[in-house]
């Protein structure tokens, strides 16, 4: 069952050490320059809140450095997906539509081991190859989750750091074993399983994500601006006004625009009673964000997978 | 999954080649088989025939343990056939309608897979007959034509060493020429091995001159099952004056009445039957026969034919 495992998805195996490959040289060359800036120029600047014109310079050039590095490395996003469809759906759709399911079922092997077997090293693959590319990347980005409001909370940082990455992959190598099974044509299967992949992936991400724990909320006056505020995951923010009201975004416009120039701004809202407020997770709760996450999408794999097996031993036609 | 395996199948004993007790496959409401009883002896060659959509594959399916069923049991050699236990996989080598084989893969990758899934593997036969056909190791499947692709699936089937051989419609996607040769690799391996041969088709003709047993399937029952010699030699096609008469006679099949003659199939029991004088009695071919028996009525509305014990082994 190794041997026919191996025989049966090599291509995928190689491309996957290649990609592997590829990315590691790019991404450790392009990795590392961007930590040496950090360390020599950026992080004093930012350390000493220092606002000379020359750190100012060197903070935004820094700055214009990670926004092209985010837009780089977005097309990492598409690989779970990608494995879903090309090693999960191609996992039995193509027996059934080559009519091989019969030769293959019909050898001294139960179809149960054959598919335990195989979906068994292909999830191990699949882990061990996602995993190395989450520690790539969570090492190329931490001169860059530095530098960010959300920190390792924002979405492109969450999503290929630690354990979220390796989790996604094997939902969607799951699901895309199960639709294979259920839809059998490997063109269609492809389809659903992004399709479905997408549906449970991205509105898991704005809307379970920000309630995985109670968000804290603080407020402040305005003469105290925010000094711990960088890579807090903040999920809203605004004014009350002196009663404790929170105020619409238009109604703060009418009280600032009143006011004619900029020195001084900080003094006015606070003689108008006003003081802020936001709501946000601490950066602290990053790995308790992840395991939640990586909880769920493990239970999640573990139900499909569970749901192929009985499936397919229940009846092949 | 492991336990005692008997290697050689009972070749000389009673034990059936292959048992079906009150077998059934249910899709949601369509019924594909119903209460099918079978009994099929060691060393034959089994023709499973009947229409289209009769209910064949379903069977065939059922047992390679490829289909789970719904009601009923199937052995091979003793050895309970389901999904879940690769006793009775070993026991059936069976090449599906269309051959398959995995396009991308070599006939040694084919040979390498059929050595990995099987505890026992005869690597030797398979290339012998690779070398017969003039076809290379590292030929792949794609490359290969209708027939080869044939005779490659049949090779690996026969490299499974399994005593009980099931091929269904192998011959349908074939030319004559093609036919031909499948037909004899498959009967070279029964002169020399033994093997018990199940093959289905839904052309009779194609299966008359190899096969020593037959079984009629139509609307999911068996109609017949038997001995191919015993079932032409007892069955006559009596014409005759429309009278009553015809009432006296036993075992009628299937009966027509023209105006003035009426002509009826009956299934005798004795050695020399007699009629009344009135009936012109002949023989009739096993086409004819097979088709009689198809164009009997629903049976729904009867009892299925079941195989009489009485019915003795093949040859």
């Amino acid at each position: 069952m190794i041997w026919l495992t191996w025989r049966q998805h090599r291509v995928q195996a190689l491309s996957a050490i290649g990609l592997l490959i590829l990315a590691g040289v790019f991404l450790g060359l392009h990795g590392q320059s961007l930590h040496d800036e950090y360390r020599q120029h950026v992080a004093g600047c930012l350390a000493t809140d220092d606002t000379s014109p020359a750190c100012s310079m060197t903070v935004r050039s820094y700055f214009d450095k990670v926004a092209r590095a985010e837009r780089l490395i977005t097309w990492v996003n598409v690989i779970p997906g990608l494995i879903g469809a090309v090693v999960g759906a191609t996992l039995l759709a193509p027996e059934y539509e080559n009519g091989t399911w019969r030769l293959a079922w019909t050898q001294g092997v139960t179809r149960t081991r054959w598919l335990v077997t195989k979906a068994a090293l292909l999830v191990a693959a699949t882990l061990v190859f996602t995993g190395a590319m989450a520690w790539l990347f969570t090492w190329y980005r931490e001169p860059m989750d530095k530098v960010v409001v959300d920190g390792r909370f924002a979405a492109q940082a969450f999503d290929t750091e630690g354990l979220s990455f390796p989790v996604y992959t094997l939902f969607a190598l799951s699901l895309g074993a199960l639709v294979g099974l259920l839809i059998r044509r490997t063109v269609t299967a492809i389809v659903i399983t992004v399709a479905v992949f997408l549906a449970v992936r991205l509105p898991a991400e704005s809307y379970l994500r920000p309630h995985y724990q109670n968000p804290v909320t603080r407020t402040g006056s305005p003469l105290t601006p925010l000094t711990d505020k960088r890579h807090h995951w903040i999920l809203s923010d605004g004014w009350l006004d002196a009663t404790g009201r929170r105020l619409s975004h238009d109604e703060y416009r009418r009280i600032a625009n009143a006011y004619p120039d900029r020195t001084g701004f900080a003094e006015y809202l606070q003689s108008h009673g006003l003081r802020w407020w936001e709501t946000y997770h601490p950066a602290t709760r990053f790995w308790h964000f992840q395991l939640t996450e990586a909880a769920l999408y493990t239970s999640l794999s573990a139900i499909l997978l569970a749901a192929t097996t009985l499936r397919l031993r229940r009846r092949a036609l | 999954m492991s336990g005692p395996l008997s290697i050689e199948p009972n070749l000389g004993g009673d034990a059936p080649a292959l048992e079906t007790e009150r077998l059934g496959k249910r899709y949601g409401k369509v019924r594909a088989l119903h209460d099918c009883w079978l009994s099929l002896p060691a060393g034959a060659v089994i023709a499973l025939v009947g229409p289209n959509g009769a209910g064949k594959s379903t069977l065939l399916q059922l047992v390679t343990a490829l289909l789970e069923p719904t009601e009923g049991v199937v052995r091979v050699f003793d050895a309970p056939v389901r999904a879940g236990a690769a006793a009775g996989l070993e026991q059936v080598a069976f090449v599906a309608q269309d051959h398959p084989l995995y396009r991308g893969f070599t006939l040694a990758d084919h040979l390498e897979m059929g050595r990995r899934l099987n505890r026992r593997w005869d690597r030797t036969l398979a290339e012998r007959r690779f070398a017969e056909l003039d076809l290379p190791l590292r030929r792949r499947a794609k490359d290969l034509s209708g027939g080869q692709q044939a005779q490659v699936a049949l090779a690996l089937a026969l490299a499974k060493r399994a005593p009980l051989l099931v091929l269904d419609e192998p011959l349908a996607s074939l030319d004559p020429l093609a036919r031909r040769e499948f037909m004899s690799t498959v009967m070279a391996a029964v002169a020399e091995d033994g093997l018990t041969v199940l093959m289905s088709s839904h052309v009779v003709a194609e299966l008359e001159r190899v096969s020593d047993w037959l079984v009629v399937l139509s609307h999911g029952r068996v109609r017949l099952s038997g001995p191919v010699d015993d079932l032409v030699s007892s069955h006559r096609v009596l014409t005759g004056p429309r009278t009553e008469l015809a009432a006296s006679v036993p075992g009628v099949v299937r009966q027509e009445h023209a105006d003035r003659h009426s002509t009826m199939l009956v299934r005798t029991t004795g050695e020399r039957p007699e009629f009344h004088p009135a009936w012109q009695s002949r023989s009739i071919g096993l086409e004819d026969l097979v088709l009689a028996y198809l164009e009997l009525p629903d049976p729904a509305s009867q009892p299925p034919a079941q195989p009489s014990p009485t019915e003795t082994s093949p040859r």
